[in-house]
């Protein structure tokens, strides 16, 4: 935050202004489809196709219900999937993403970006900005008008709908249903994934997809074993027994390092439903069940018991880093962080299935079909297929060499090969951590790691995939909940943080709730039910 | 008397051979003047008031995706949070307005207070030396000022992390509500007293050291130098700063409050600033921001005017004054 607010609307309100009289309103974006060819672009626009890339055969495959394929060890026999380079003649190519991991060295001093340049043809400039503030860097982005080429819209940007109609390259004409087949590993995306990038009818966007697992309560194994803990409690009571026995004030030990996460899974436990429940045709809001009010008491409850970091909340702490270094055991987090924070620590995690509460069936919230969108900046078609191309090339899956690259880079330098497992170098732990997930990524598979670690995540996501409830609102559209979503997100939270802080009484949840609800919630539910 | 008389008249005669130019013979005779101002007020209309023009989206409903031309109209839709006193606005401003008055009443006399000590030192180094260790913080972003008093006195800092370990009390300082004025002024105090009290002392090296050997000879010591001469002769710099801060009553640092919002929760901690960012950047609430940032600017503009002709009022110079 180098400058004040007045500074910042000084700036952008000149900037954008000065564009708009000289007659070129958001240059950043060129061409000038008004909202008219949208319109047109909407009744040709069906979701791009599904057509799975089969090259390596899983050890352990997927099912219907969603547990991930597994892999126990690293095909030898990679595919090279591409023979050009995907982004020849495009030049520079700004790209503005998230990043949960510490900045990597800068593309002057890190081989891997040289290499990375050099396979994918173009001169790729990364601007990575920590998860925690993306959206407000790119809410200023945005509103400074100079869009960078490849950009990441997290899920929840304020009215992402007309920004993405508006400001954003088309690609329907790209994508939509078998045109996708000139890009193999966008097609291997699969179809619910692409629905939160349709808007309008169009196609704006490319998702960065993921599974229903969702978000798992992690646990330190180790930890949990060495003090003889009960690792997978089978009820409320069980839980907190565990949360204090893992508790230790005086040697700065904590059960948790933040609380939303246990709101949601002691809510789980509850059964409270999925942001929304649908009934008959009616939608009831998760805020409005009783057992979402009790989750929070319970928090509370918790909090005063001493079982959270000193500094957990409202605090912006490194949760993983807490977590591996085991000054907090338990953390929330989403299913990726499993095989990162087991690598990163080199700790034993494992996974806590939701417990009913006292008896009853608890549940386990489907995550949401995509992490984020990646979008283009308006150009000419040549430009979108060469950027298409390059995302395309980063999202080529297990078996690939340009997977093998982006995860690992160039073998010798960055890693070796240690039987069947690439282990990175110094340089390549350093300097292979370029957000380049959060641009374009292929589904996620269990693995490949050891068979051990695959095994237990695959036991973990049998036993929660019967519970898996589905947010009845994730496939309808409701521009309020578009353009709202984050601010109503805030304002929950901070009440939230009010009650588990124990600065207000959980008497004024219900305050919170009505207020939510004259903020937009009661529209939302009105634009879902009328669908 | 003679004298004061004779200043009078010179003074008039200037006037009048002012009166007797013309504006063309102005301008000639000042033109080099008006040249070397030049690349300032391009710099100034630039930077500081054609931004200003942007203050439309306060009437409009603004979204980046369509630019300022494109908006709709909104009228006067977006002041309704000020007008109708929507709560969390409301919390802002009352929150604003604790804070400024705290700081005013609290912040503002400590670098008078502090120069007043400097200036009494009589050794030049130690002087030197002292003055460089209370300017030092000043260099400091605020992102590394919080975050020193987050290790330092935060739940799990430096001093609580200890203390829990030896069984003894706790502090909660930094997450307690209560304390998250005393907090952020003590903040503001380490960081710029130092710094603020440059101007003072520029002002009082100027007052005629003869004037203290009076009063030394009149028989007045060390509290009498200080109320009758050093205390006046810095008066205007006083009146002056204190109509700017007044000008600023509304805003409170940005930063600084954002950066220790999360721990105390909105409803101690939410300031205009903050809201205007939270609600309206954050948010995508642009008109609603600027609506109430220009609200917020206009306050500040009719308070200096304000305090500046009750400084006439009471004879002083104020920022400004005709003539």
């Amino acid at each position: 935050m180098q400058s004040n607010r007045r500074d910042f609307l000084k700036l952008t309100g000149g900037a954008s202004l000065l564009a708009a009289t000289s007659g070129t309103v958001l240059a950043g974006c060129g061409g000038s489809d008004g909202p008219g060819a949208t319109a047109k672009a909407a009744a040709k626009a069906t979701p791009p196709e599904y057509l799975p890339y089969g090259s390596v055969k899983p050890d352990l495959p997927g099912t219907a219900d969603g547990v991930m394929p597994g892999f126990f060890k690293y095909p030898r026999q990679l595919v090279d999937a591409y023979q050009d380079k995907p982004g020849a003649g495009a030049g520079e190519v700004k790209i503005l993403t998230n990043m949960f991991n510490p900045a990597p060295p800068g593309a002057g001093s890190n081989t891997y970006w040289k290499s990375l340049n050099d396979r994918v043809g173009a001169n790729l400039d990364i601007t990575m900005t920590p998860a925690a503030d993306y959206v407000s860097k790119l809410s200023t982005v945005i509103a400074g008008g100079d869009l960078p080429d490849i950009l990441m819209i997290a899920s929840k940007f304020p009215n992402r709908g007309e920004m993405l109609t508006k400001l954003c390259a088309d690609l329907t004409s790209h994508l939509s249903g078998a045109a996708v087949k000139d890009y193999q590993f966008l097609a291997n995306l699969p179809t619910d994934s692409w629905l939160p990038a349709m808007y309008k009818g169009g196609i704006h966007a490319i998702p960065i997809a993921r599974s229903v697992i969702g978000t798992i309560m992690f646990s330190r194994a180790d930890l949990l074993e060495a003090r003889s803990l009960n690792p997978e409690p089978a009820s409320y009571a069980e839980f907190v027994e565990t949360a204090k026995g893992l508790t230790d004030a005086k040697a700065n030990k904590w059960a948790f390092g933040a609380s939303k996460g246990v709101t949601t899974f002691i809510g789980n436990m509850l059964g409270v439903p999925n942001v929304w429940k649908e009934d008959g045709g009616k939608f009831v809001s998760e805020l409005e069940v009783p057992e979402r009010k009790e989750a929070v008491a319970r928090t509370a409850e918790l909090v005063k018991a001493g079982v959270f970091h000193p500094d957990a909340l409202g605090g912006k702490l490194q949760l993983r880093d807490l977590f591996g270094n085991g000054t907090i055991a338990l953390n929330a987090d989403g299913y990726a962080a499993w095989d990162l924070m087991a690598d990163t620590y080199g700790v034993d995690v494992g996974g806590m299935p939701v417990p009913a509460y006292d008896g009853g069936k608890p549940v386990q919230r489907e995550g949401a079909a995509i992490f984020a969108l990646t979008a283009f900046k308006k150009a000419g078609d040549d430009r979108v297929k060469q950027l298409l191309r390059i995302c395309d090339w980063l999202a080529a899956p297990l078996g690939t060499s340009e997977y093998l690259f982006r995860r690992f880079g160039v073998e010798g330098i960055h890693y070796t090969w240690k039987g069947d497992k690439p282990e990175r170098t110094s340089a390549g732990k350093t300097q292979v951590s370029l957000p380049l997930e959060y641009v374009a990524d292929a589904p996620h598979v269990l693995g490949p790691s050891n068979e051990q670690r695959v095994r237990t995540q695959r036991a973990y996501q049998e036993k929660i995939v019967p519970n898996l409830l589905a947010n009845p609102g994730a496939g309808l559209y409701s521009a309020t909940s578009i353009s709202k979503a984050d601010e109503l997100d805030k304002l929950i939270n901070a009440a939230e943080l009010d009650i588990v802080s124990g600065r207000k009484p959980i008497s004024s949840w219900d305050d919170a709730v009505a207020n939510w609800k004259k903020r937009g919630g009661d529209k939302i539910r009105d634009e879902y039910s009328n669908q | 008397m003679t004298l004061v008389l004779q200043r009078k008249t010179v003074a008039r005669s200037n006037q009048r051979t002012q009166k007797t130019l013309s504006g063309r013979q102005r301008f000639r005779r000042d033109r080099f003047l008006l040249l070397i101002g030049l690349p300032g007020i391009l710099l100034l209309v630039l930077f500081h008031y054609v931004p200003l023009l942007g203050n439309v989206i306060a009437f409009k409903d603004y979204a980046p995706y369509l630019g300022i031309t494109e908006a709709p109209w909104a009228g006067l839709d977006n002041f309704r949070v000020i007008v109708d006193g929507d709560p969390d606005f409301v919390n802002a401003l009352v929150n604003t307005l604790v804070i400024s008055f705290v700081q005013l009443v609290l912040v503002f006399p400590v670098p008078i207070a502090l120069a007043l000590l400097l200036n009494s030192l009589l050794s030049e180094r130690l002087k030197r030396v002292a003055q460089s260790i209370l300017y030092l913080p000043h260099f400091m972003s605020w992102v590394i000022v919080v975050a020193i008093f987050q290790h330092m006195l935060g739940n799990a800092g430096l001093y609580n992390t200890w203390a829990r370990a030896h069984d003894l009390p706790l502090l909660t300082i930094i997450g307690n509500p209560d304390l998250f004025i005393p907090l952020i002024t003590s903040q503001v105090i380490w960081k710029d007293a130092g710094w603020s009290t440059i101007i003072f002392l520029a002002a009082m090296s100027r007052v005629d050291t003869q004037l203290y050997e009076s009063v030394a000879v009149d028989g007045g010591g060390r509290w009498r130098q200080l109320w009758h001469v050093t205390l006046p002769a810095i008066r205007p710099v006083i009146v002056l700063l204190l109509i700017l801060r007044l000008g600023d009553v509304l805003s409170v640092g940005f930063e600084q409050i954002f950066l220790q919002q999360g721990p105390v929760g909105l409803d101690a901690s939410e300031v205009l600033d903050t809201y205007v960012y939270n609600r309206g950047i954050v948010g995508g609430n642009w008109g609603v921001a600027a609506a109430v940032g220009l609200v917020k600017g206009l306050i500040g503009t009719i308070l200096v005017l304000g305090a500046n002709k009750v400084a006439h009022l009471f004879g002083e110079r104020g920022v400004y004054s005709k003539w």
